[in-house]
This record gives structure tokens, C-alpha cells and sequence, in this order.
């Protein structure tokens, strides 16, 4: 009941005013997006490094190959290539080249051969066991490591591989060595 | 005597302390944010170093075991040097080089000269990488190997 003379009050509803809300929703619509993309990020450079250690692991496995058919091979022999090697594999032996072939002997007497190939075109490098039929791993991406001309080299007493991965983010150094029973 | 009856204006707006405190948040935030976001950086950088060290310390290993006596390296020779990684840089296309590394050799020889000559090998590896994320921390870090030990005969 209104006194004699007073105006009429008019309630008003306190709250946000649209423009208000409409700020709010900017700033959460920020916040939002500032933390998803950091999340975004973070999974995705987890998902980087995760893809670089497998193809890190995957050379690592292939050097641990090349070393354990190293160390226990009782001939071995280095090739051009996959053309040299399989014309004559007695008189086409170099130095260096992009064929190894490391034969070891079982107390059988079974001959086992391990044949890495590295092919420039296709940059894979492959490793065969017995036959180019039958293969046991393969490295995609494969190009020459700098400074060395080919995969496969025989020097300072050793032989040698060296090559390079060229992943999607990294490039990856890669050497392996072996020294066969026949060199020591 | 009556105590005074406070009334509020029913329109007032917020006082300053309260969009203060709000942006605080946000700041506070965001500051989590960027610190979560060097971490995980830093995480997966140190995952790649450190499997690139055992990589480079594998492969030296290796070459010092299976190099013919006569050539070992000579005591306190580098054995190599390079980066430990080389990250694409998508800006430009090309791989970057960075974090230098070298690996050196430590020679002790016993019996020198003789037929029942030893030699114990010691590499030690030598790399720079980011301080981060605690400023504090050295940038250089220091690994050595276990003796690898080579007889003549």
C-alpha cells in the first residue's frame, strides 16, 4: 500500500545483462579453445615422438641383426648391388657396395645366409634370409648416411654399415658394426 | 535505538575486487597451461635424446669391440662428433641439427709391448641440450662407459 503523495516503486530483477553473458561466453569460449589446442598439441607431439622411436627401434633392431649375423658368420661378401650379387657372387666381391651377405655355418653343417639389401630406388633396406624370397625386415624411407657413398663398406677391419632413416619429423643416423670370425 | 538497515542498491554491479579475482583465475590458468605444455615438450624431448644417446653410445660401443687391436683409438682421441638430432622444420622443409654431441676415448694400457698387452677402453659421451624447464639445470651433460677391455692376443 502506497503512502499519499509517494511515487510507485518499479522492482527491477537484478542479473547479467546480455552484454554481460555475452562476455562471459567470449571468455569461456577462449579458455575453452586456449586449453584444447594445448591438449591438441601435447597429443600430437606425444604422437610424434612416439613414431620416431618406432622407426628409431626398428633400426636399432636391424643394426642388432647385422651385428649378431656379423659376429657369427663364417664367410661373408660384399656386392655392388642385387644385379653384381646375383650374376656371380664369387667374382663380382667389392669393397663397399649395397649388398652384404653374411653366411654362417651350423654345427650340422647347415649354411645359413643373411642378405641385406639396400635398394637407392626404392630407398628400402631389407634383410633375407637363405634367398631374396624370404624376408625378415624391411626399413622404409632409407637414404645414403652423408659422407658414405653406400650401405655397406668393409674398412679398418670391420664391416660397416651406415645409413639414414628420413622420417616424417627427424632424420635418423643409423651405424652398425661386425667384425666375422674370418677377420679376426 | 535501532541499529542502521543497510540496503543495497538492487542494481549495483560487481565491486573491482570481483573481475580482479576473475581475471586472476584466468591468468592463473593460463600460466598452469603453458607450464603443462613445456612439460610434455620437454618429456618428449628428453625421450628422444635419451634414445638417441643409447643409440650413439650402442654404435661406439660396437666399433671399439669389433676394431681390429692395431687400430683402437689412441688414448683421449674423439672418436665422433655430430648432433644428436635433426628435427624437420616444417617452416622450411629442412632438417635442423641441433643438441652437438662428441664421444671420446679413454685408453689405459697394461703390459704395454709385450704379448699379454690389455687395454681398457672408457668412452665417454659429451652433449649440450636445452636447460629447460629448470633455468637452474646444466645444459651440458656427461656420460662415461663401463671399461671395454681388449687384449692383444
Amino acid at each position: 500500500m502506497h503512502s499519499p503523495g509517494s511515487k510507485p516503486r518499479i522492482s527491477v530483477p537484478g542479473g547479467f545483462t546480455l552484454i554481460e553473458a555475452l562476455v562471459a561466453l567470449l571468455l569461456s569460449a577462449v579458455a575453452t579453445g586456449v586449453i584444447t589446442d594445448t591438449l591438441t598439441g601435447v597429443l600430437k607431439r606425444s604422437y610424434i615422438t612416439v613414431e620416431e622411436t618406432r622407426a628409431s627401434d626398428e633400426s636399432e633392431r636391424f643394426a642388432s641383426s647385422f651385428t649378431q649375423a656379423g659376429k657369427s658368420a663364417t664367410s661373408w661378401a660384399i656386392y655392388a648391388d642385387r644385379t653384381a650379387y646375383l650374376a656371380d657372387p664369387v667374382a663380382n666381391v667389392a669393397v663397399n657396395g649395397n649388398v652384404l651377405v653374411f653366411v654362417d655355418q651350423l654345427p650340422d653343417a647347415t649354411l645359413v645366409a643373411q642378405i641385406f639389401v639396400y635398394d637407392p630406388v626404392a630407398q628400402t633396406l631389407a634383410r633375407y634370409e637363405n634367398s631374396l624370397d624370404q624376408q625378415r625386415s624391411l626399413l622404409n624411407k632409407v637414404v645414403f648416411t652423408t659422407g658414405n657413398p653406400t650401405v655397406f663398406a668393409q674398412d679398418l677391419g670391420l664391416v660397416q654399415a651406415h645409413w639414414t632413416v628420413q622420417s616424417t619429423y627427424e632424420l635418423l643416423d643409423c651405424e652398425a658394426y661386425g667384425t666375422p670370425l674370418r677377420m679376426r | 535505538m535501532q541499529a542502521p538497515i543497510i540496503r543495497r542498491n538492487p542494481r549495483a554491479a560487481f565491486a573491482l575486487i570481483d573481475p580482479l579475482i576473475g581475471l586472476l583465475a584466468v591468468a592463473t590458468v593460463m600460466v598452469g597451461v603453458l607450464n603443462f605444455w613445456r612439460l610434455a615438450e620437454y618429456k618428449c624431448d628428453r625421450a628422444r635424446i635419451d634414445a638417441r644417446v643409447t643409440q650413439i653410445l650402442r654404435e661406439s660401443s660396437d666399433y671399439a669391440a669389433y676394431i681390429s687391436y692395431d687400430r683402437l683409438p689412441a688414448d683421449g682421441a674423439q672418436l665422433r662428433s655430430g648432433f644428436l638430432l635433426h628435427p624437420l622444420d616444417p617452416t622450411t622443409g629442412t632438417y635442423k641439427q641441433i643438441y652437438p654431441f662428441s664421444v671420446t676415448v679413454a685408453v689405459t694400457t697394461t703390459n704395454a709391448g709385450t704379448a699379454a698387452e690389455v687395454k681398457e677402453i672408457v668412452l665417454t659421451l659429451t652433449y649440450n641440450t636445452n636447460p629447460q624447464p629448470v633455468s637452474t639445470d646444466s645444459s651440458r651433460e656427461t656420460i662415461r662407459t663401463n671399461a671395454l677391455t681388449r687384449v692383444k692376443t
